[in-house]
């Protein structure tokens, strides 16, 4: 392998990608998009959820507990109709989350003791919210009429993201999936469209060797795949002001391995397929669809039946996942995460090996 | 010029069902990834990992134990005697959530007096910190309401939950019209965007422009694969759903007509990108990253009203934002035309505006 050689088709290929300033703003801006996007757009904690609170009793009992439940940050009034049926309607329409039925003679049965049935509802059809909502609403109706009756004090903190701030817990989640989406992606398009012009011949016809051609193919989307890294954590640390709780330095090297082993998958892909749209759909199976899904940035793995956490765990970013929130929230070090780092590595030379050997196979 | 179209139409189709890969990803995205995805995603966070530090060791204090653990929600995990062994196991994320019971626990309790208990959650997953904050929040204040302090004879307020169009509050059901709406939009945009730029990119375009075939025509021609596809697919879906369990208790006409609406958006993005765009490569990484946008903002992955504001606003910009609204409406809650007209116009709205877009766009490249 000479050095030399590869830097020049290194250099072809650096060439290339500045001729289509296109793929470049889409490789740098849209990262950035899918940052702002969630990380403003998902909040794992509920707070205003529209109730519907349909009050027939009209005492200071009734206004009590509805107080309650608008006062707890977690519900928002809707509506108050008279008409359980418009609450009924609002639930179908999906224009409420959930609806409260305080009955005729609510204050009077509480007052005498007696038992008094209130009714929530709960939409059913966002199963994450509905069940934050039905364990906090189940807890104010426990809790009342008073503090009296409630003697346990459960005074809860939560650790490594006190606030619940879903940014802190997004943002380092998005460096892993960010840098799965686009550089294999970016890569086997590449390679794709020398197979698909027919440009590769020229290649195969070259002394290039095969360390060389890889090589030199993944030094430069290594290179952009690290700018991105560098946008995307930069953005996230700054604009969105997350705390980091550990070493920086220590993310973005570990970092710069995840990146050289998803342009390797990128590489490997590329071996696969000869069309761009075949890459395109290989790409969209092997790595942002589990990047995505299965790599707990939004979904738990352990809530996954047992074949699929396998499935989830023969991908690297969930270890890249771990170790970056592992960096980030928990101020991970070396020592709690070396595990991840180990793995990734042994999966880069794994994938550069099959590439490299699909590749041979190729020109044979 | 219906002889014009029919024959266009005729060569697309031909195109299209000539092409492994598109069949492939027809396919896949229709049965392979629903189901996939309904079967690995839809559960509720259950099973919470709980560590628990007793120092009270009393009857009262192993009910609350008990009390935590006896239901779905917690497993215990571990036992600790203090706080500073615990850290470590939150640290390695060997555990979701701590319970500290100080001492005098019981002593309190039976002396009316209040009594404090500690609750540790790990925040740094957000998904399970809020689930297993709420579950300890609603299981202590039905503990303390049925076990203590209060007298006996007094009754409080008794709730009644009751969780309507999904009762056993799984993410399954959801989860598979999702999937359903959203291999609609991949391939609305997709496939008509490629089937457009392929055209422009190997030339054939100015064979076309030769024709006295028009914009609009092209246009109509490309796009009549990916609705008729996609509309048939739903036949096959609704035998997968069932099988799935999801219940249809709307009607399928109203499906059928409102799905065409929605695949007519889809197309219409994907004959914008197409006009924007030069080559496959483009046009792959457009529509490829211009569907996330849209997905983000339907509220499959984040509920809509714990966005902000303003990107609510912009969720009613999103195709698919309508149609999961449309058939979860169907399929979960018996809704019908008269509950869905609405968003059936903004989905009419959407495609007008991107057709025309793309239109004018694409008559000067014409």
């Amino acid at each position: 392998m000479k050095l030399r050689r590869m830097l020049a088709f290194s250099r072809k290929e650096v060439l290339e990608i500045s001729r289509d300033p296109f793929t470049v703003a889409v490789a740098i801006f849209m990262p950035l998009v899918m940052l702002f996007l969630f990380a403003y757009a998902i909040s794992l904690d509920v707070e205003n959820a529209p109730l519907v609170v349909v009050d027939q009793d009209k005492s200071a009992a009734s206004r009590d507990l509805q107080a309650r439940f608008l006062n707890s940050g977690y519900f928002m009034l809707k509506a108050a109709p008279d008409d359980a049926r418009v609450a009924e309607h609002a639930l179908m329409r999906g224009e409420t989350r959930a609806a409260l039925f305080i009955p005729n003679g609510f204050a009077r049965r509480l007052s005498r003791g007696e038992p008094t049935p209130v009714q929530l509802i709960v939409d059913g059809t966002y199963a994450t919210t509905a069940s934050i909502l039905s364990a906090y609403g189940r807890a104010i109706l426990y809790a009342f009429p008073g503090e009296l009756r409630l003697p346990i004090q459960p005074e809860v903190r939560v650790w490594y993201n006190p606030q619940l701030r879903s940014r802190d817990f997004i943002v380092p989640g998005l460096f892993a999936v960010i840098l799965m989406a686009f550089p294999p992606l970016l890569t086997a398009l590449a390679v794709a469209r020398e197979k698909e012009l027919g440009t590769i011949a020229q290649i195969y016809a070259s002394p290039m060797t095969k360390g060389e051609f890889i090589a030199g193919k993944l030094l430069p989307y290594a290179v952009i795949a690290f700018l991105e890294l560098l946008i995307v954590v930069g953005g996230g640390l700054l604009w969105f002001s997350v705390p980091i709780r550990g070493s920086l330095l220590l993310l973005i090297v570990v970092g710069l391995l995840y990146v050289v082993c998803t342009v390797s998958i990128g590489l490997l892909v590329s071996t696969l397929v000869r069309t761009q749209l075949a890459a395109m759909l290989v790409a969209l199976i092997v790595t942002l669809m589990p990047a995505f899904l299965f790599s707990g940035f939004v979904y738990p793995i352990f809530t996954m039946p047992v074949a699929f956490q396998s499935y989830a765990s023969a991908f690297p970013t969930r270890y890249f996942l771990e170790a970056s929130r592992g960096i980030v929230l928990r101020g991970a070090g070396l020592k709690e995460i070396w595990a991840y780092i180990a793995i990734i590595a042994a999966y880069t030379v794994v994938v550069f090996a099959l590439a490299a050997w699909r590749f041979r196979k190729r020109i044979a | 010029m219906w002889g014009r179209i029919a024959g266009l139409t005729v060569k697309e189709f031909t195109q299209v069902l000539r092409d492994p890969i598109i069949l492939f990803l027809v396919v896949y995205l229709y049965s392979a990834e629903l189901v996939i995805c309904t079967l690995a995603l839809g559960f509720d966070v259950q099973n919470l990992k709980l560590g628990v530090i007793d120092h009270d060791r009393t009857e009262v204090s192993r009910t609350v134990i008990q009390e935590l653990t006896g239901g779905d929600n917690f497993v215990l995990a571990a036992q600790f005697a203090d706080m500073r062994q615990v850290e470590d196991h939150l640290q390695r994320g060997a555990l979701d959530a701590v319970v500290e019971i100080p001492p005098g626990f019981a002593r309190r309790i039976a002396a009316g007096r209040r009594a404090d208990l500690g609750v540790v959650v790990d925040g740094s997953n957000g998904n399970v910190a809020a689930r297993a904050r709420a579950y300890v929040i609603e299981i202590l204040a039905r503990f303390a309401q049925e076990r203590t302090g209060a007298p006996r004879h007094v009754h409080g307020v008794r709730p009644a939950l009751r969780v309507w169009y999904n009762p056993d509050l799984t993410n399954t059901r959801f989860m598979a019209l999702t999937m359903l709406a959203e291999a609609g939009l991949m391939l609305g945009v997709v496939l008509p965007a490629a089937a457009i730029v392929r055209e422009k990119q190997g030339g054939t375009i100015e064979q076309l422009r030769v024709t006295p075939i028009r914009a609009h025509e092209l246009f109509l021609a490309k796009i009549m694969p990916t609705i008729v596809i996609c509309t048939g697919a739903v036949f096959p879906v609704l035998l997968i759903l069932t099988l799935l369990g999801v219940p249809m208790r709307g009607s399928i006409g109203t499906l059928l007509v409102l799905t065409v609406v929605f695949l007519m958006s889809a197309v219409s993005i994907g004959v914008f990108v197409a006009t924007i765009t030069n080559t496959l490569q483009q046009a792959m990484l457009v529509s490829f990253f211009g569907l996330f946008p849209l997905l983000f903002l339907s509220g499959t992955i984040a509920p809509i009203e714990t966005m902000p504001g303003w990107l609510q606003a912009a969720t009613q910009a999103s195709p698919l934002r309508h149609y999961v609204d449309i058939v979860s409406g169907l399929f979960l809650k018996g809704a019908g035309i008269g509950e869905l007209w609405l968003h059936a116009v903004v989905l009419i709205a959407i495609s007008a505006a991107m057709f025309a877009g793309g239109w004018f766009l694409f008559k000067r490249q014409w």
